[in-house]
C-alpha cells in the first residue's frame, strides 16, 4: 500500500489515487509531422522504466488533482511529489 | 500455579471426551493438564503427533473445532480455552490412537519427497485417476459446512510507533516511546504481556521478571497516547510501513475479528526468537518438545507435561530450562548434550540438582509409539549406549530470531555465527528489530536494546527525553551453540523430521539436493519443506543449514526464502472485513428506479453499478413480450425512459471550444448557444472510446453525456488530457452524473405528452428543433429540455434536479396517460437502438473498431486541426482493407433471431474450417417491421452489402443478406418530426 | 534413470541412492549454435524442442537465478481456452492440446489434472456476455456451456446465493486443466538436459553482441559466450532484455498478485471463477485453495504483495462461498507480467536477425509447450508456424493488434 504525500491533502493511501502513466512522455505536438513507425512508438511502447520515473496520479477519492511523484518501480518508493501535474 | 485462573473451571471436549480447565489456558495446555499428549496424525505418514510448542510455531497440534464454532486447521497452542470447546484431532482415521493409513509410514521408503513427480504417468498420463485418491487424503481439516455468520471489521490507525511483540524488548521499547510522548501501538498475539518471561523463572531488578511486566503494563495503561492490542498479530508489512495486524476475539458478544491497518512512521519489531527443534531420528514422537515449551506450561500454565524428561541440546540456555523443569517437580534424568565442553558453570549448577551431564552425546533413538517410553543415547567418549526411560524428550536445537516481519518488508537476514541462526540485515523500511528478534537473547541485553529502540524511534518522531532506565538480570552465559543440522545415526531406516508439517525429513532434503535442486527455493518446492500451515517457523533454518551443510557452503551464502504475508493465517472473513452483501459494491440508484421495483421492473445490473430495469413487465407477461409491447408504444405512441445513468460532464471555461475540437472527431466551432451536437470520442491509437451529444449551455458552458458504464473512463480521459497534456487550456471538468436526473419521452405522441404535462415554451417542429436544447419549466419544475434520441423517434429529453426526478416522472406519466405513454426498459431501448442501427460504442466497437469500421467515418473533420486519435485514424491500415466493419444482417429465415456472438461464415463453408468472418453484435425480433434484424462486425462488410453470408450457431447455419446497418426510417423523418 | 513405479521401488530399497541430479549443473562453454535467455518453463521447453524437434543439441539456457524462479514458480497453474479473437482462439485451443502427453514426453509427472472450470453469473448483463462467448467459440470447436441452477449446485454444491446479486446460472468449460507448474520447469530441464542441452543457473545476461549479420554472442555475469541465435523467454524482464538488443518491445510490467489459503480436504472439483468481481479460485491437490483476481493497478517490478488484491480477492469469494468465511488465509506473493499492448503474445522474429523472442503478453503458463515448440520452431527455421504468426512484432507497426477485451479474457 503506496503511501503518497499529495501536496494538498497530505499523507494518503494509494487506494484513493489513480495511476495516470509516465510523466515523461508528452503527446507529440504535431502527430501528423511523425513516421509511422514514430507515432506506433509512441502510442503502443510505454516508457516501463526499471528504477526512478516521473509519474502522474490523479487523487480521485482526495482533492481531485493531478500529482506528479517519482517513485521507483523496483521497490515502489516514493520521493518528491509535485504539486501540480506538469512537465517541467 | 502458574498463570491460569483456578478459580474459573472451563469444561471442554476433545475427540468426543469431556475434560476441564481454566480459563487462561490454552487448549494445548489443558489437554496436557488432562495427559492428553497424542493430538493428532500427521499428513503424509500418519504418525502420531503430540504438542511440540507452547506458541504460533506448533505444526504438529492442529485440531478442527466442531460445532458452531466449525473450523479447519486451529492451532492447539494459540488457541486460548473457551467453555464448550469442541475439537477433534485430524488425520486420524478412524482415530489418532488407530490410524489405518499409517500404513504410509510403513511404506515411507518408497514415498519420499517427490516422489509423484517419478510416477502416476503410466498409463497415459493418468495423473487425474490417481489424483482423485490423493486429493482425498491431502489436505488437514475439513472446511466448514455452513455459513457462520460471524462479524468482521477493519480498521485505520496512524502513529508514530508501532511495536510489535510485548515481551521484555517491547514493553520496554513501549515504555521509552511512550515515556517521550510518541503515540505508540503495541500489539501482541498472547492473551497478555511478558512474552518469553510469562514461562520462566527469569528476574529482572532483583523481582520476578512478571512484575516488572506487571509495571510497565500499569505504567503503560495510564499514557493517553498509547494502544496496547492484546491477542493481535502482526501478520503482514507492506510497503510504506503499512503493516497489518490481526486482533482476535476483540469482543465476545459482536465482533469475532478485528483487522487493523496500521501506517506507523517508525516500527520496532520485538517479535523474539523462536525456539528450534533438533534433527534426529523419531523426533516427531508424541513427548517430543522444545525445551523452552516444556517450562512454559510449567510457569506459564501449571502444566506437567510429563514426570521423567531428558533434555538434548546443542547450546547452554537449555541448562537454564533444564533446572527449571527439575525445579518443577520434574524430575530430569540427564541433559544430553552436543557438546563436548558445555559452560563449567552451568554443568555444576545442573549437577547440583541431580541432573547427570552428558557431553559430546546424542539421542540415536526414542522409544514408544503413541508417547515417548524412553530414549538411547549414544556417548561419544566411551562408544557407549545408555538407555533412559522418560515420558518427554526437551530439545533445543537453537534459537531462531523471528525475522518474518523483516523479511516482509523487504529486508535480507543475515546468517550470525554466534547463535548459528538468520538475524534481520539492513533495514530497508522505517523499522528496526529488538531484543531477541536481533538475536539477543540474553534479557538484560534484551531490554536494553528494546528501550533504546522505543527511544530511538520516538526521536525519530520528534518526541525526546527519554529518562534513562537500567535493567538488572542476573547473568546469562553465552549461547555457545554449536550447530548440528543433521544428528548422525547408523540407522539406515531412521528418518528424522526437519518439516513435521509436510513429512519431510532430514533425507528428503539430501535427496533433492543430490537430485539437483539445490538452491533453498527449489529445496522448498520439491520436498515442500517450510509450505505446511507454520510456514516453516520452526523448520527454515534447520533446511539451510542441512543444505549449508551438504553442498559445503555457508548457511549463509544458501540465504533464506523470501518470508511473505501471512505471518499466521488470517480467517477469510477478517480479510474481507465489512466487504460484504451491498457493502461490498454499493448499488447506484436513480430517483426512479424505487418507483421500477414497484411496477414490474426487470432489474439488472447493468455497468457503472446502476440497477435498471431491462423491461417493465406486466403481471404475467413474459419478457419478449413485454419488451415487444414497449417497443411498439415507443413506434405507435410514446414511451418514457430513465435515461439518468448516462455519464454527465459540466465543461466549462474560455477553451472549452478549443477543448471539445481536440476530444472529438468533429469541429464545435460553429455550434451556437441552445444547440447539441453528435460526438465520437477516441483514444489515440484510434479506437472508439465513447460517443454522445454535447450540449452548449452558454458562451463557455457545455455539457458533456457519456456512456453510463464508461462515464468514469471518460472524464478520467479527460481530466488528464486537460492536466498533463493542455495545461494551458483553461477548462474546468465537473463531474454531475448524479446531480441531475434525465427522462425521455419519446414517440410520436411525445409533443402532446409534454404539452399534456405543461410546458411553459413553445416545442413546435419549428420552433424547438431537432438537436435543440434550452431551459423551460415542465410540470412546475424548472428543466433543461433537449431534443435528442436514442430510438429514432421523435423525443424530449428533460434533465431536472435529481430530487425533482420522481416528481416529474410521475406528471408525465399522468400526462401520458391518455397517449398510452409506456415505461420503456434497457433492453427495449437496445431494440429501438438497432432498428434504427444507432451504433453502441460497447458492442459494435467490441474494444478494438475504429471509426470507419463502425461506418462513421463521415463524423471526422480532417480539416479542423489535431484531435485525440486523427493520426492513427488517418493511417491506411485503419482505413479499410479487410477490417470487421458494421454491417446490417438479415436473416433468410423470418423465425431466426440470431443472437449476440453468433459467427459469420462465407456461404458454402462449413464450420469445420474454422473460418470466420465475422460475429452478431445483436440480433433482434423486430416488432415494427415484423421480421429479425442484427448488427454485425463483417470482414471487409461495406463492400460485401447485398451479398449473402452464413450465420453458424452450433447446431445449423442460417444464410443472411448484408444490408446497410439502419432497418426503419433511413432519412430520419421521425426523429426531425 | 527412467522415472517409473518400478525405478522408484527398486531405489526404494536402495535408500534412493542412485538418482542422480534431474539436470546436469553445466559451465557454459566458448560457443553455442543457440542460446535461450531465461530458465523458465518457457525457455527451457524451447530449449527442450530445439534439441528434440531439430537436433540443435548445442544449446545453452542462461537462467540469472534458480531455474523456474521467476513466473514458473509464481503462477495460478490454470490452462484454459477461452478465447475470443480467431488468432487467439486457435492458438489457445492448440496450447492446452499440447498439453496433453507432456508428462510422458518429457518422462516427468507434471501432474496435469483437467479439472474444468465452472463461472458463476450474477447478472442478465453477465448471462448475455457469457452467451456471446459461448456462440464465438463454438465455431472453434471449444466446449462452453451455460448452465442453470441446478447444474451449477451440483458443481458447486458450497454456493450459496450471493449476498449482493442472486446468481442466475453460469457457465462450465470442462477443458480446463491444472498441472503443478514448477514441475514443468523441472520436467523440461530434466529433459533437455538429458538431449545435452546446458542449463546453466545463476548466469545473468548482461548484454547481447551483434555485428552486420546479427546477433555474435551475449556477456554474462559467467563470461562471454557466442552464438548466432538467441531465443529470449524472461517474462518481467522482456523490455530490459531486448533493449540489450536494441529492441524496443511494447510491453508494460504489472504485478500479478495470488494467495493461498491452508489446506483442507476436498471441497472444489472445479477451477471457479466469479464474473462479476473478476475473481477466480481452486483447490490444489495439497488442498489449499489458490486465488487470484486482477492485475494490481500501477507497473511495479517489486514483486511483492500488497493488501488490497488478497483483500479484495477474498471478499469476492465470500459473495458466493459465505462458508468459507473461516477458512484462512495463509500466503500471498506476485509475479511480474510483461503486459502487451494488445494482451496477446509476442513469439516473433525481430530486426536483429538471430534474435527470437517469446513474450507472453499477459499470464503465459497455459500457453507453455505451444509456445515453446513455436519458439523453437521458429529459432531453428527462421520462418513462424501459421498458428504464431499473428503474433509478430510487425503488428505493432502494421496496427493490426489482437485487442481480445479484458471483460471476456476470463481467466
Amino acid at each position: 500500500m503506496i503511501y503518497i504525500n499529495c501536496p494538498h491533502c497530505g499523507e494518503r493511501n494509494e487506494s484513493e489515487f489513480v495511476y495516470g502513466g509516465n510523466a515523461d512522455r508528452p503527446r507529440p505536438a504535431d502527430p501528423d509531422e511523425l513516421s509511422d513507425a514514430a507515432w506506433c512508438d509512441y502510442i503502443y511502447t510505454v516508457p516501463n522504466i526499471k528504477g526512478w520515473a516521473r509519474e502522474f496520479w490523479w487523487h480521485v477519492h482526495g482533492c481531485n488533482r493531478w500529482i506528479t511523484l517519482l517513485r521507483d518501480s523496483r521497490t515502489d518508493e516514493v520521493q518528491a511529489v509535485t504539486q501540480e501535474a506538469d512537465r517541467g | 500455579m502458574g498463570r491460569v485462573d483456578r478459580s474459573r473451571p472451563i469444561t471442554f471436549r476433545f475427540n468426543g471426551q469431556t475434560y476441564s480447565g481454566f480459563v487462561g489456558d490454552t487448549l494445548a495446555s489443558a489437554l496436557l493438564a488432562n495427559g492428553v499428549m497424542l493430538v493428532g496424525r500427521s499428513i503424509k505418514y500418519h504418525r502420531p503427533r503430540g504438542i511440540m510448542s507452547a506458541g504460533v510455531e506448533e505444526t504438529n497440534a492442529i485440531v478442527q473445532l466442531l460445532g458452531d464454532e466449525d473450523e479447519p486447521n486451529v492451532v492447539a497452542t494459540t488457541l486460548p480455552l473457551y467453555q464448550g470447546l469442541e475439537a477433534s484431532s485430524v488425520n486420524g482415521r478412524p482415530d489418532s490412537r488407530f490410524d489405518a493409513r499409517a500404513i504410509n509410514d510403513v511404506l515411507h521408503r518408497f514415498i519420499p519427497a517427490g516422489f509423484y513427480y517419478k510416477t502416476f504417468m503410466w498409463p497415459d498420463n493418468r495423473w487425474d485417476w490417481y489424483s482423485r485418491f490423493i486429493r482425498r487424503i491431502a489436505g488437514w481439516g475439513t472446511a466448514p459446512q455452513k455459513a457462520s455468520g460471524g462479524r468482521y471489521e477493519h480498521r485505520y490507525h496512524h502513529c508514530d510507533v508501532l511495536v510489535v511483540g510485548a515481551g521484555p524488548a517491547g514493553l520496554a521499547a513501549t515504555l521509552a516511546a511512550g515515556r517521550a510522548g510518541a503515540r505508540v501501538l503495541l500489539v501482541d498475539n498472547q492473551t497478555e504481556a511478558g512474552g518469553s518471561v510469562l514461562g520462566s523463572s527469569a528476574m529482572i531488578n532483583s523481582a520476578p521478571a512478571m512484575r516488572w511486566v506487571e509495571s510497565a503494563t500499569t505504567e503503560l495503561a495510564a499514557m493517553p497516547e498509547v494502544v496496547r492490542l492484546t491477542e493481535a498479530t502482526a501478520v503482514g508489512y507492506y510497503k510504506q510501513n503499512f503493516v497489518t495486524v490481526l486482533e482476535q476475539r476483540p469482543d465476545r458478544h459482536w465482533l469475532r475479528e478485528r483487522l487493523w491497518k496500521v501506517r506507523a512512521r517508525r516500527v520496532v519489531l520485538a517479535t523474539g526468537a523462536i525456539e528450534r527443534p533438533l534433527t534426529f531420528p523419531d523426533n516427531d514422537k508424541p513427548g517430543v518438545m522444545l525445551a523452552s515449551a516444556v517450562t512454559t506450561y510449567c510457569f506459564r500454565y501449571g502444566v506437567k507435561p510429563g514426570r521423567t524428561a531428558v533434555v538434548f541440546t546443542n547450546n547452554n540456555r537449555s541448562y537454564r530450562h533444564a533446572i527449571e523443569i527439575a525445579e518443577h517437580g520434574i524430575h530430569v534424568a540427564a541433559i544430553v548434550d552436543l557438546r563436548k565442553s558445555p559452560d563449567t558453570g552451568l554443568c555444576e549448577e545442573a549437577l547440583a540438582r541431580g541432573i547427570e551431564v552428558l557431553r559430546s552425546s546424542h539421542v540415536v533413538s526414542v522409544k514408544g509409539s503413541h508417547r515417548v517410553t524412553g530414549v538411547g543415547v549414544a556417548i561419544a567418549t566411551d562408544k557407549s549406549i545408555r538407555e533412559f526411560h522418560c515420558d518427554l524428550l526437551a530439545v533445543s536445537g537453537g534459537w531462531d530470531p523471528a525475522v518474518h516481519l523483516h523479511s516482509q518488508s523487504g529486508g535480507k537476514p543475515v546468517y550470525d555465527e554466534s547463535i548459528a541462526s538468520f538475524i534481520p540485515g539492513k533495514s530497508v523500511q522505517q523499522e528496526r528489530p529488538a531484543g531477541a528478534c536481533r538475536g539477543e537473547l540474553r534479557l538484560a541485553k534484551a531490554l536494553a536494546d528494546g528501550y533504546a529502540a522505543g527511544a530511538e524511534a520516538a526521536a525519530l518522531c520528534g518526541h525526546v527525553g527519554v529518562p534513562v532506565e537500567s535493567f538488572d538480570c542476573p547473568a546469562e552465559p553465552c549461547l555457545g551453540i554449536l550447530p548440528v543440522w543433521d544428528v548422525p545415526t547408523a540407522r539406515k531406516a531412521a528418518r528424522a523430521f526437519v518439516d513435521f508439517n509436510n513429512d519431510v525429513t532430514s533425507k528428503d532434503i539430501r535427496l533433492a539436493v543430490r537430485e539437483g535442486y539445490r538452491s533453498v527455493e527449489l529445496v522448498k518446492r520439491y520436498t515442500t519443506a517450510g509450505m505446511g500451515l507454520d510456514q516453516g517457523k520452526s523448520s527454515n533454518v534447520n533446511v539451510i543449514g542441512l543444505i549449508a551443510e551438504i553442498s559445503a557452503t555457508p548457511p549463509g551464502t544458501v540465504g533464506t526464502t523470501t518470508y511473505r504475508p501471512a505471518y499466521s493465517p488470517v480467517s477469510f472473513g477478517a480479510m474481507a472485513g465489512t466487504d460484504n452483501g451491498q457493502l461490498i459494491f454499493p448499488w447506484r440508484r436513480t430517483p426512479i428506479t424505487d418507483w421500477f421495483i414497484a411496477n414490474g421492473g426487470h432489474l439488472d445490473e447493468t455497468g457503472a453499478l446502476f440497477r435498471r430495469p431491462l423491461y417493465i413487465a406486466k403481471p404475467k407477461e413474459t419478457a419478449s413480450d413485454a419488451i415487444e409491447r414497449e417497443a411498439l408504444a415507443v413506434r405507435n405512441a410514446a414511451g418514457i425512459y430513465d435515461s439518468t445513468p448516462l455519464g454527465k460532464i459540466s465543461i466549462k471555461g474560455p477553451d472549452a471550444v478549443k477543448f471539445l475540437n481536440r476530444v472529438y472527431t468533429n469541429a464545435w466551432d460553429k455550434l451556437p448557444v441552445g444547440r447539441c451536437k453528435f460526438g465520437y470520442m477516441l483514444h489515440d491509437d484510434g479506437r472508439l472510446l465513447d460517443d454522445g451529444v454535447t450540449f452548449r449551455l452558454s458562451e463557455e458552458h457545455y455539457v458533456m453525456s457519456t456512456g453510463s458504464g464508461v462515464a468514469d473512463i471518460v472524464l478520467r480521459h479527460l481530466e488528464r488530457l486537460l492536466h498533463c497534456e493542455w495545461p494551458d487550456l483553461e477548462v474546468y471538468l465537473t463531474p454531475v452524473s448524479d446531480q441531475f436526473a434525465v427522462i425521455c419521452v419519446c414517440g410520436p405522441q411525445a409533443r402532446l405528452v409534454m404539452q399534456q404535462a405543461g410546458i411553459d415554451i413553445d416545442i413546435s417542429r419549428e420552433a424547438f428543433r431537432f438537436f435543440d436544447t434550452g431551459f423551460c419549466k415542465v410540470a412546475g419544475l424548472d428543466a433543461r429540455l433537449s431534443r435528442v434520441t436514442y430510438t429514432g423517434e421523435l423525443s424530449f429529453e428533460i434533465e431536472v434536479p435529481s430530487r425533482n426526478g420522481l416528481k416529474l416522472w410521475k406528471a408525465l406519466m399522468e400526462a401520458g396517460a391518455d397517449y398510452g405513454i409506456t415505461p420503456v426498459g434497457s433492453d427495449t431501448s437496445m431494440l429501438l437502438r438497432t432498428e434504427k442501427g444507432f451504433i453502441a460504442a460497447g458492442l459494435e466497437g467490441d474494444g478494438h473498431a475504429n471509426i470507419h469500421d463502425v461506418g462513421m467515418g463521415w463524423v471526422v473533420a480532417s480539416d479542423k486541426g489535431d484531435f485525440i486519435g486523427k493520426r492513427s485514424t488517418e493511417r491506411d491500415i485503419n482505413a479499410g482493407g479487410t477490417r470487421p466493419q458494421v454491417v446490417g444482417l438479415l436473416p433468410q429465415d423470418p423465425t431466426f433471431v440470431p443472437p449476440k456472438g453468433t459467427p459469420i461464415i462465407e456461404p458454402g463453408e462449413t464450420c469445420e474450417s474454422r473460418e470466420s468472418i465475422g460475429m452478431v453484435t445483436i440480433g433482434f425480433h423486430s416488432p415494427a417491421l415484423g421480421y429479425p434484424i442484427a448488427l454485425a462486425q463483417l470482414s471487409d462488410g461495406r463492400s460485401r452489402l447485398g451479398d449473402t453470408v452464413t450465420l453458424y450457431t452450433g447446431e445449423r447455419t442460417v444464410s443472411a443478406r448484408v444490408c446497410e446497418p439502419v432497418f426503419l426510417d433511413p432519412d430520419g423523418e421521425r426523429m426531425r418530426s | 534413470m527412467k522415472y517409473s513405479a518400478l525405478s522408484l521401488a527398486l531405489q526404494g530399497l536402495r535408500n534412493h541412492k542412485d538418482w542422480r541430479p534431474a539436470w546436469r549443473q553445466a559451465k557454459p562453454k566458448k560457443s553455442y549454435d543457440a542460446i535461450i535467455i531465461g530458465g523458465g518453463a518457457h525457455g527451457l521447453g524451447a530449449a527442450f524442442y530445439l534439441a528434440q524437434r531439430h537436433g540443435i543439441k548445442r544449446v545453452a539456457v542462461l537462467e540469472k537465478g534458480w531455474l523456474g524462479g521467476g513466473n514458473t514458480a509464481r503462477n495460478t497453474m490454470t490452462i484454459r481456452d477461452n478465447f475470443l479473437y480467431l488468432a487467439n482462439a486457435r492458438f489457445h485451443r492448440a496450447a492446452v492440446q499440447a498439453w496433453d502427453t507432456l508428462s510422458t514426453q518429457l518422462n516427468f509427472n507434471i501432474m496435469l489434472s483437467k479439472r474444468g472450470m465452472t463461472t458463476v453469473l450474477m447478472s442478465d448483463r453477465d448471462l448475455s456476455d457469457a452467451r456471446r462467448m459461448i456462440n464465438t467459440t463454438a465455431l472453434f470447436g471449444a466446449d462452453h456451456r451455460i448452465i442453470g441452477m441446478d447444474k451449477l449446485r451440483e458443481l458447486l454444491p458450497l454456493l450459496a446465493d450471493s449476498r449482493r446479486l442472486p446468481v442466475v446460472g453460469g457457465i462450465h468449460h470442462p477443458d480446463v486443466f491444472l498441472a503443478r507448474h514448477d514441475a514443468v520447469a523441472w520436467g523440461y530441464a530434466r529433459a533437455a538436459s538429458r538431449l545435452g542441452v546446458d542449463i546453466i543457473e545463476n548466469c545473468e545476461v548482461t548484454g547481447i553482441l551483434t555485428d552486420a549479420r546479427g546477433v555474435t554472442g551475449v556477456d554474462t555475469t559467467q563470461g562471454r559466450i557466442e552464438t548466432r541465435k538467441i531465443g529470449m523467454a524472461v517474462s518481467g524482464h522482456s523490455k530490459h532484455v531486448a533493449e540489450m538488443a536494441g529492441i524496443t518491445l511494447p510491453v508494460e510490467t504489472v504485478p500479478l498478485q495470488a494467495l493461498v489459503s491452508t489446506p483442507v480436504k476436498p471441497v472444489l472439483d472445479n477451477v471457479v471463477v466469479i464474473r462479476g468481481f473478476n475473481t477466480y479460485f481452486m483447490q490444489t491437490d495439497k488442498g489449499e485453495l489458490v486465488m487470484g483476481s486482477a492485475a494490481d493497478p500501477y507497473p511495479s517490478f517489486s514483486q511483492r504483495g500488497t493488501p488490497r488484491i488478497p483483500e479484495a480477492t477474498i471478499a469476492a469469494i465470500l459473495q458466493v462461498f459465505p462458508v468459507f468465511e473461516r477458512m484462512k488465509f495463509m500466503r500471498q506473493w506476485a509475479g511480474v507480467l510483461d503486459i502487451t499492448y494488445d494482451n496477446s503474445p509476442i513469439i516473433s522474429r525481430t530486426a536483429v536477425d538471430g534474435f527470437y523472442i517469446d513474450v507472453a503478453g499477459s499470464g503465459g503458463f497455459k500457453t507453455t509447450p505451444l509456445a515453446a515448440k513455436m519458439h523453437a520452431d521458429l529459432i531453428a527455421t527462421d520462418r513462424p508456424d501459421a498458428l504464431i504468426e499473428p503474433y509478430s512484432l510487425e503488428r505493432f507497426a502494421s496496427g493490426r493488434l489482437i485487442l481480445e477485451r479484458a471483460s471476456y479474457g476470463n481467466r
